[in-house]
């Protein structure tokens, strides 16, 4: 309902000049604002119905689909699911024109319905489209389709394609974690890296436990994966590529490699070589295998991180004394400590979306999870545990996953959310640390 | 390399005499208990029998405070007499293990078992040994020698620990 | 999309409390709402710029009083949500012009400054979140004064979640 396009123009003058004194005419003062600066973090309540479907088969599938996607978008923290027993509507018959009123009664304000088909070429399709309740509007039609067993991707993706449209950032539903499942005693535990989606599903083991392996990072395309292996008594970095299990070794150094991280365009491994049992950081060019020296000092500089542009990078060293965190340029010039409050630093990893760098903190006995600006200032404490470690950011900058041990306990896979309201354990088949969060697959 | 080994075990012999007490005679009215140090096995010894705990032998380990690498004097005493075995084993050569509580981040406590493994491959060669006999590695906190959570576990988790291979064989 | 337009002939209009007399209703308030200062300030200074001196009496009766206004603000302000975490909140501030029937439902809401919503998709995000709130049954219909339906048939909702910005 346009307005009148003179109050219209007066309004956009009003309060885009904010010039309150301006001649208004009295008709018009009527136009009172009134400000609201506290907004509630509650999830918001959707209905997600199971997609229609024309036979058993289909049900199914949708009803699986279904089931993914609200365990999804419910893991965020950010909606809500309503029961499906409350709808008034059950069938998702009226997948083009939901009675938004009958969805208004029972508090939704978001709206999924759709449509499966099973096609004759073993693919699945969907169409789904998403609903602003209060207004009747369609927020989001699409259609996917993609062979059948690869169902929970195309949830996923449908996932994302909600989330994105009712919080207007990226999602991070389509996407793998690799970490290191732990098993056997304390004194001799074996560990293998293991690659799963990010809700659990598609478990798998990557490396045999023969060797001791730690400290997994994905590479930008998700295809790779670069870790640390002990081969003999040797750590070694190496790469594994997810698809054939080929594995390489990053480089013939005299000396330890350890702690590797890709480079935002994932032509770089930047890692420690402990020398003479100095760290330093290096980086190294996969293409040339040409490495560079970054940092010279002798306390331990470890834990490198690029920023997402690839410009800087940010690590961790005791030169001070403590572990702190510091922030150099890409080719190791201008080296500045961002952390300055009591406290070991240790771990940084640069978010995503490059505003946030999420870190360890040891400090009185304890292991913090935390978040920090790039200039080291605005430090949020999100998790605690008797042992925590290891942050790694969803692609989309807002969740964090990451170790947790209890004391006497094992360790276990958590997520958290920026709020730090909603941290959620993963669940694993076997003990887990070291998580990597994958960047958002590929089509 | 074999006389010197007969002249090793010959020398652990003699201390050995030398030091033990002789045994009251049975019934006999001695109230008195007497007491005295074992002698520690010479470096001709096995490396087991050198560094035995029944035996009142050597450690094969030393150990860190939190957070640091430097040797303490008992750290340095252990480290001597390794480098008086690994004098008398001149075939033999030595892996230095760096290992961390895990009290600290997997990948910095890499660091400083590197840290620890190379005080003591540094304070293995001032004492004569030579460098290419040694090599270290660091476990960082993967390695632990005892389980549990609490400061003895810790403590007895920082160390380095010497684990000598008889060269070539 | 025009919002449906016959909850207003469903809902018989409401009574409203008169909110009692005050001399100068502002000091009341600020000494109650420090955080809010601002806000009302704004306010104030709108209503009145806008008062012909002259008027001036006459129209006191008339006029939205602070309270009013506060009750408003803490009618919508729970159905406003916002999402957690997002990045740069202070760039997200929208305002919203809600259209009123005479029993306090919202007949149409439009964005302002609606024509960035469209390339920026946080700012569209932040934008529906305004609209679910005018629009939320739960927070609807406004309870405000009948006799002053003139001064609230069209009202400007500036939400702003600018000081996350700072957490």
């Amino acid at each position: 309902m346009p307005l009148p396009a003179p109050v219209s123009r007066l309004c956009r003058r009003l309060f885009m000049a904010g010039l309150l004194a301006f001649a208004v005419p009295a008709t018009a003062a009527a136009q009172l604002t009134i400000r609201i600066d506290d907004p509630n973090f509650e999830p918001l309540p959707i209905a997600i119905v199971a997609p229609q479907a024309s036979n058993d088969d289909e049900r199914s599938t949708a009803g699986r689909i279904a089931g993914v996607v609200t365990a999804n978008l419910e893991g965020s923290g950010l909606f809500r699911a309503i029961d499906p027993s409350a709808f008034v509507q059950r069938d998702g018959s009226e997948v083009l024109a939901p009675r938004f009123n009958d969805w208004k009664g029972i508090g939704a304000e978001a709206l999924i319905t759709g449509r499966v088909f099973h096609r004759t070429n073993g693919d699945i399709r969907i169409e789904f489209r998403l609903w602003d309740v209060a207004t009747g509007r369609q927020l989001v039609g699409r259609r996917l389709e993609t062979g059948r067993a690869n169902w929970r991707r195309l949830a996923h993706k449908m996932s994302d394609a909600i989330y994105r449209r009712l919080t207007g950032e990226s999602g991070y539903f389509d996407t793998r974690v690799v970490y290191v499942a732990e098993s056997g005693p304390v004194l001799k535990r074996v560990k293998r890296l293991a690659i799963m989606d990010q809700d659990g599903a598609n478990h798998r083991f990557l490396t045999n436990g023969k060797n001791l392996v730690m400290t997994p990072r994905f590479s930008p395309s998700a295809q790779e994966i670069t870790y640390l292996e002990f081969v003999g008594e040797q750590p070694r970095v190496y790469i594994l590529d997810i698809d054939s299990g080929q594995r390489e070794i990053v480089g013939e150094f005299e000396g330890m490699t350890f702690a590797p991280r890709f480079s935002p365009d994932g032509n770089r491994i930047v890692m420690s070589l402990a020398r003479d049992g100095n760290s330093e950081i290096y980086a190294m060019d996969l293409r040339t295998r040409a490495t560079e020296r970054l940092t010279r000092h002798p306390a331990i500089d470890t834990s490198p991180s690029y920023a997402p542009d690839g410009s800087r990078i940010v690590f961790d060293s005791d030169r001070s004394g403590r572990q702190k965190i510091y922030v150099m340029n890409a080719d190791g010039s201008g080296v500045r400590r961002i952390s300055n409050r009591p406290g070991r630093y240790a771990t940084p990893v640069w978010s995503p979306r490059g505003d946030l760098i999420a870190f360890t903190k040891l400090e009185a006995g304890a292991f913090f999870i935390g978040v920090m600006q790039p200039n080291g200032e605005g430090e949020r404490i999100l998790a605690q545990g008797y042992l925590a470690e290891g942050p790694t950011w969803a692609p989309n900058g807002r969740v964090l996953m990451y170790y947790k041990k209890p004391r006497g306990g094992t360790a276990q896979l958590y997520s958290i959310d920026l709020t730090g309201r909603n941290e959620r354990p993963m669940s694993t088949p076997e003990d887990a640390s070291d998580p990597a969060w994958s960047p958002l697959l590929e089509d | 390399m074999k006389l010197k080994h007969a002249l090793a075990v010959l020398a652990i012999a003699l201390a050995s005499v030398g030091c033990s007490t002789k045994p009251p005679k049975d019934g006999g009215a001695n109230t008195r208990v007497t007491q005295s140090e074992l002698a520690k096995p010479g470096p001709g010894k096995s490396w087991q029998e050198y560094t035995a705990p029944s035996r009142n032998g050597y450690s094969d380990r030393v150990f860190f405070a939190y957070d640091r690498f430097d040797l303490d004097k008992d750290a340095q005493a252990t480290i001597r007499a390794w480098s008086e075995w690994m004098r008398a084993h001149r075939d033999a050569t030595v892996l230095v293990e760096g290992h961390a509580d895990e009290r600290g981040t997997r990948e910095y406590n890499l660091g400083l078992g590197a840290k620890r493994a190379t005080a003591i491959r540094d304070m293995l060669i001032a004492l004569g040994v030579n460098a290419r006999r040694i090599r270290t590695v660091s476990y960082g906190k993967e390695r632990p020698a005892v389980a549990g959570d609490d400061d003895d576990s810790y403590r007895q988790n920082r160390r380095g620990v010497a684990r000598p291979s008889t060269g070539g064989a | 999309m025009k919002p449906p337009k016959n909850t207003a002939k469903k809902q018989p209009p409401k009574a409203v409390k008169k909110p009692p007399a005050r001399k100068d209703p502002l000091d009341s308030v600020f000494k109650t709402v420090g955080k809010l200062k601002q806000s009302q300030q704004s306010d104030r200074d709108r209503t009145a710029a806008r008062t012909p001196a002259g008027v001036k009496t006459a129209a006191r009766g008339l006029r939205l009083t602070l309270s009013e206004i506060q009750a408003v603000r803490r009618q919508i302000q729970p159905c406003w949500n916002f999402p957690a975490g997002a990045q740069n909140a202070g760039a997200l501030r929208v305002r919203i012009t809600i259209w009123l029937n005479r029993d306090g439902s919202v007949r149409d809401a439009k964005i302002l400054d609606g024509a960035d919503t469209s390339r920026n998709a946080k700012l569209r995000a932040a934008a529906d979140a305004g609209i679910r709130a005018v629009n939320n049954p739960r927070c609807s219909p406004l309870k405000l004064p009948p006799e002053k339906f003139d001064q609230w048939k069209v009202l400007t909702i500036d939400f702003d979640p600018s000081k996350l910005s700072s957490e």
